[in-house]
């Protein structure tokens, strides 16, 4: 699968993350805003994510890289969708 | 051998290094796709060996010694080798990397003083690495992992005695609103051969837990009831089960699984959280058991779970709910034989007069309970009102419990432990109805939040928030509303504003307030609510009426209401 831009896959996890995790769509959620460590989604949200990173793009993240660190920005998971 | 006449939980690890050596007692499933298998002489080793260790640093009988370690061996043999030198051990999760570390360390010495902690084992391999956060306090920090092994496996130390304290089991809370639950060795053994005679439980069962082992429900079900009884435990870590739910049935299915405890949110996350990639393949057909406790079970939970996992040998028929509390071990009431009871009852009818009146699935006002079961063995469970008059069937009031193998008493708690008793009977905070001489949870008398299996005090969120620049002193209120999704409660916190108009303002105040609660309590919020002033209801003494803020909260603000539980 060919990967879109990074600015298009931020935006599809801005969507997701806004109102499938935090139920706030309308949330102003910033690229580089600490999404676990800031207190916005917990930490087993980040399985979801990885879920939906799957179904949208293909790019399987083993669960070693599903951490707090590697995972906090919207920027950071763009990031690691991009390398595939 | 009857496991009641052992005389500590130390007597069976020992025997069976002796009768079974080569028998691989422990599984663990380590984070970096390790396994571990440690044997029954092995597991006799190291647990000599750390209590070698932990004598050598100059601990001794009766010392409270507080185990903060990550997921591995050495946090089993550490608390087991504790347990064998007559020292009293507690587990203590780790930090993570959510959590301010200066508050976790103050938290730490806190807990430590509330306990009269002699000393702290931690791991310097662990993701937060804890010896110079916790260093320099009054106990001292002892690293598990630097235990020698030349410990003569024949200089066994005179093992605990029956009536001697095993562990405590600390509630979660923080600072003066933590609670050391401390049992005895005789009380441990019994409730593990209530459990052993009753579940019932075999050596030829094999248990794959996730749960942590600072909880009652993963120390008892997930590692001292199988190293008591003979049964083979599969340990993998709780913070690798969160990311990756998947791996739990590839346990399960690797090792023919027969067992499994869990709170009613894992199994939605089982089903949502799982890869498509990983459900394939498996073979669930030898699951006999599905265990949960720990928050009420969920009828579209059970459901849900059933409909997903259907397809790789999973039986609805392994499905059984319980209800308990680290103050009687753990479990108290368990279902049997088959699928919980669904009850149906007239919620209307609860509210308005605390009666549970059956009626059907589909009528209007219909809601489900699951039934937590009947009392164990060597359990009685009664319902009460205000005065502590018992109640007949289909009433509810506060459910209150005896054991023959509770608690004698809060660790070093006096005034908690004689309010936590009437006439003999555990006060349990819980409301309930018995139906059938089962027993049905419908809600809590006190103003607890459970969210996730995680027992949250909604004083302490407060006070944190109320810490926050721009949220009004008094003026701030949290409580816990359904989360039908995530099979939970989800954590509301509804603050009053001097600019509730002011958008910009309210999102500053909501960052501010989501960082503080994670880092210092680490609680998610679900959702912040900026309300105007005045808007939080009060009683006439002026303190905070959560149940009436959370109905008008439901009726007000709930962004999407969902459909009723089903």
């Amino acid at each position: 699968m060919i990967l879109p831009a990074k600015p298009e896959i931020v935006a599809r996890l801005r969507a997701f993350i806004c109102t499938e995790l935090m139920q706030h769509p309308s949330y102003p959620l910033m690229d580089d805003e600490p999404l676990m460590s800031g207190g916005l989604i917990d930490s087993f949200s980040v399985a979801h994510i990885g879920v939906f990173i799957e179904q949208a793009w293909g790019v399987y993240i083993p669960d070693p890289e599903l951490t707090v660190e590697s995972m906090d920005t919207l920027n950071l998971i763009a990031a690691r969708v991009l390398r595939g | 051998m009857s496991i009641t006449s052992y005389a500590s939980l130390i007597d069976p690890i020992r025997a069976r290094a002796a009768a079974v050596p080569d028998w691989p007692a422990v599984v663990l499933l380590l984070e970096d796709g390790r396994r571990e298998t440690v044997t029954a002489s092995a597991l006799w080793a190291d647990v000599l060996t750390a209590a070698g260790g932990l004598r050598s640093a100059g601990l001794q009988r009766g010392d409270v010694v507080m185990v903060i370690m990550g997921h591995s061996r050495r946090l089993i043999t550490s608390f087991l080798g504790a347990m064998a030198l007559g020292a009293v051990p507690t587990l203590v999760s780790t930090a993570t990397a959510r959590v301010d570390l200066q508050i976790y360390r103050k938290r730490i010495a806190a807990l430590a003083i509330d306990a009269g902690a002699a000393a702290i084992v931690v791991n310097p391999a662990d993701t937060v690495p804890l010896q110079n956060v916790l260093d320099g306090l009054e106990y001292r920090v002892i690293d598990g992992t630097q235990f020698s092994s030349d410990a003569d496996p024949t200089a066994v130390p005179p093992l605990p005695s029956p009536d001697q304290i095993a562990f405590i089991q600390y509630s979660s809370g923080s600072g003066g609103m933590q609670k050391g639950v401390a049992h005895t060795h005789r009380a441990v053994l019994r409730h593990i051969e209530h459990k052993r005679h009753g579940t019932p439980l075999t050596p030829d069962d094999v248990i794959v837990n996730w749960t942590p082992l600072y909880h009652d429900q993963g120390l008892v079900s997930g590692l001292l009831a199988p190293l008591v009884i003979g049964f083979r435990t599969v340990l993998m870590s709780p913070l690798q089960w969160v990311r990756h739910p998947g791996l739990l049935l590839e346990a399960m299915h690797e090792y023919g699984g027969t067992l499994c405890y869990m709170p009613n949110f894992a199994l939605n996350h089982c089903v949502r959280a799982m890869r498509e990639r990983d459900g394939h393949n498996l073979d669930l057909s030898r699951w006999r058991l599905l265990l949960l406790g720990g928050e009420p079970v969920r009828a579209d939970s059970l459901e849900a779970f059933a409909q997903r996992f259907a397809a790789v040998g999973f039986r609805p028929a392994a499905f059984r709910a319980g209800y308990g509390m680290a103050e009687m071990v753990e479990g108290v009431t368990a279902s049997r034989q088959g699928p919980p009871r669904v009850d149906w009852i007239d919620v209307a009818t609860l509210q308005r007069d605390g009666r549970a009146e059956p009626v059907a699935r589909h009528a209007a006002g219909a809601r489900s309970f699951v039934s937590c079961g009947p009392p164990k063995e060597g359990a009685e469970v009664r319902v009460v009102n205000a005065d502590g008059t018992q109640l007949p069937d289909r009433r509810a009031g506060e459910i209150e419990v005896r054991t023959d193998s509770m608690m004698r008493e809060y660790h070093r708690r006096p005034d908690l432990t004689a309010a936590a008793f009437r006439d003999g009977w555990f006060r349990s905070g819980d409301l309930g109805y018995l139906a059938g001489g089962e027993l049905y949870v419908v809600g809590r008398k006190k103003d607890l939040i459970i969210s996730g299996g995680c027992n949250i005090v909604p004083d302490e969120l407060e006070a944190v928030a109320e810490q926050v620049p721009g949220v009004l002193p008094g003026r701030v209120v949290a409580f816990g509303v359904p989360d039908e999704r995530n099979g939970t409660e989800r954590v509301i916190l509804v603050c009053e504003s001097a600019q509730p108009g002011d958008a910009q303002h309210a999102i500053a105040i909501e960052r501010h307030l989501r960082r503080a609660t994670t880092q210092t309590l680490g609680v998610t919020l679900g959702e912040v609510c900026m309300v105007e002033r005045g808007w939080i209801i009060k009683t006439s003494s002026g303190k905070k009426a959560r149940g009436d803020n959370r109905d008008k909260y439901l009726r007000q603000l709930r962004p999407d209401p969902e459909p009723r539980q089903s």
